[in-house]
């Protein structure tokens, strides 16, 4: 097999001379969502029959008006609005394969067996964090212009767009860093201090993640560089939704054996080792089980404005 | 005495090379030097256009649709694979979106005119040594850059393609309207930024071209208004007589009907506790006095 990790590959990582006890690892979007209150968490699927689970929309709570009627009148039936959305788990898998030389030669616990089940827990978030990304440019109805940064005011936008659709708060924001980027110069140059934008804190860094960038005027802001291109590349398409506009599903492995070889890390991540004795290889897997819908339409709004 | 040495002494000196011999060999090593590095863009999977009746955007001066994405990504809106023939099943998602109003474009709905000889006919395509990225055809990328470009005048042509070939409908009169609005709202926003900093100015002349062209888009397009007939309303009383309008020199008996311009008179309301025998007439015109 390919790309194993042995001591000749590692060159990048050790030097010749004294090693320094910093990681400089390859830029990569690590940024993780939690389960955000914006977020509708339809269950872990294991045990339950299926992979295949189902999420009801009912009109109820009020959808339907009352009408007058008249004294003596039999009321007519009032047509039921429903639907359903599909989310199929699916599995996301990857593998590391190191060799021992190398890992005689890793001074800093680079190539460890806690460095890659910490990359397992990461890279399991990071997947949640593609899946609804992908999501958001889909929303029918958007703000900004194709070619045009984004501004503060493409937000407010959405958010006015939300408030008449009656989705009631707390709202998310995923967007392109480039969006974000666009948003807070705008905030910046043009509004003079008068929206409140709450950077995130490390305290909220490290409950939220590396992509949580704050609050502005009470929505919750992550950015991802997974956010869809529109328009042939011209633009990103960003969003903000409320509640009932993406939903996500998981599946909890289990181990077949009890075994240090195979664990279920994160709750979420099966996270296994093999070894291959005869090459001196060990291998690294983690494997996750997730799923991710849009529901409501009307729930968010997509932003599209230049890349 | 000296002897001379001759020449033939050293047998070979004249021949002998001052350099030593060489030959050329070629190692079985790649340098890579001539090699394209692939773009460095993120990964993407395979995905259909799909398009919305309220969705359009304006493009170099056009209005075309704001196209979204059903995306093949396994786990995605209900999309599936098959572990054992790595079959991609999508139905569910292009159910959902359908239901939702999206029109799914073809993959093969591509104008004749972009494709090379023999070229499979598709929008998407795949990025030579990037196996892991698709992207549709008129989107550019660049060896060994993050950098995204635009063949706009292809996009443009393709999406005049698809209306032409009837895959999307034209624009309703009332999301031109809302656009236009929406539009007009962003302009005044840059030009107050612009009165204040030079950077919104480029803001202002693209906001300028975008409504013309969402102006331009109204007047070619010519919607019927939505039909409708009188609303009949049954009331338990008469609806009170309108005011008697003063007489002057010129016009004739107030208790004459005025026509309204469109041909319809003035409309009365009907009631009374003849509702069971008499078909809800609700508003009628007035008849006019011969």
């Amino acid at each position: 097999m390919a790309n194993e990790v042995i001591y000749s590959g590692i060159g990048d990582l050790i030097t010749a001379e004294a090693l320094s006890a910093e990681v400089v690892l390859l830029l990569a979007d690590r940024n993780a969502l939690p389960n955000h209150p914006a977020l509708i968490f339809a269950g872990d699927l294991t045990g339950r029959g299926s992979l295949v689970t189902k999420i009801r929309e009912l009109g109820m709570m009020g959808y339907d008006d009352v009408a007058a009627t008249a004294e003596g009148t039999d009321v007519t039936n009032t047509a039921l609005t429903d639907g359903s959305v599909q989310l199929t788990i699916a599995r996301y898998s990857k593998r590391y394969e190191r060799g021992d030389m190398a890992a005689m030669a890793d001074a800093d616990g680079l190539l460890s067996l806690a460095m890659f089940a910490r990359d397992a827990v990461v890279t399991g978030a990071m997947k949640l964090t593609n899946l609804l990304a992908n999501l958001v440019d889909n929303f029918s109805t958007t703000t900004g212009s194709s070619g045009v940064d984004a501004t503060a005011e493409n937000f407010l936008d959405a958010l006015t767009l939300l408030e008449v659709a009656k989705v009631p708060p707390p709202y998310m924001s995923i967007l392109h860093p480039v969006q974000w980027g666009d948003i807070r110069k705008d905030l910046g140059l043009s509004t003079g201090g008068a929206i409140q934008f709450a950077p995130a804190s490390q305290e909220a860094l490290m409950v939220r993640g590396i992509g949580y960038q704050g609050q502005l005027c009470g929505v919750d802001i992550f950015t991802s560089s997974h956010v869809p291109t529109a328009n042939a590349g011209a633009d990103r398409a960003g969003g903000v939704f409320g509640r009932g506009a993406l939903a996500w599903a998981k599946a909890r492995p289990i181990p077949e054996l009890p075994s240090p070889w195979q664990q279920v890390i994160g709750d979420d991540i099966m996270f296994e080792m093999d070894r291959n004795a005869a090459g001196v290889l060990t291998s690294y897997q983690m494997h996750v089980y997730l799923a991710a819908s849009e529901v409501l339409d009307a729930a968010g709004v997509s932003i599209i404005t230049d890349a | 005495m000296s002897k001379t040495l001759e020449a033939s002494t050293f047998a070979g000196a004249a021949e002998r090379p001052e350099t030593a011999g060489t030959r050329s060999v070629v190692l079985a090593m790649d340098l890579r030097t001539n090699r394209t590095p692939p773009p460095n863009v993120e990964a993407s999977d395979p995905f259909f256009l799909k398009a919305h009746p309220d969705r359009w955007t304006v493009v170099g001066g056009t209005v075309v649709p704001a196209f979204g994405k059903l995306k093949l990504t396994p786990g995605i809106n209900g999309v599936g694979q098959d572990q054992r023939t790595k079959r991609i099943s999508f139905r569910p998602a292009q159910a959902q979106a359908e239901d939702a109003g999206w029109i799914i474009i073809p993959w093969n709905a591509v104008p004749p005119k972009h494709l090379q000889p023999g070229e499979v006919p598709s929008y998407l395509v795949q990025v030579e040594g990037r196996p892991d990225v698709y992207l549709s055809r008129y989107e550019i990328v660049y060896p060994g850059s993050a950098i995204r470009g635009t063949d706009e005048k292809g996009f443009l042509e393709f999406c005049a393609y698809l209306e032409e070939q009837k895959i999307i409908q034209p624009p309703p009169l009332y999301v031109l309207e809302t656009l236009l609005d929406r539009k007009k709202a962003e302009l005044n926003s840059a030009l107050d930024k612009a009165h204040r900093t030079n950077r919104n100015r480029a803001t202002v002349e693209r906001l300028e071209l975008d409504v013309e062209a969402v102006e331009r888009a109204i007047k070619a397009r010519r919607q019927a208004p939505a039909a409708h007939t009188a609303a009949s309303v049954q009331l338990e009383e008469s609806a009170p007589e309108p005011a008697p309008r003063p007489r002057t020199n010129t016009e004739p008996a107030a208790d004459a009907a005025q026509e309204k311009p469109d041909g319809r008179g003035e409309a009365e309301v009907e009631g009374g506790d003849g509702g069971a025998d008499q078909p809800a007439q609700g508003l009628r015109p007035k008849q006019r006095r011969s």
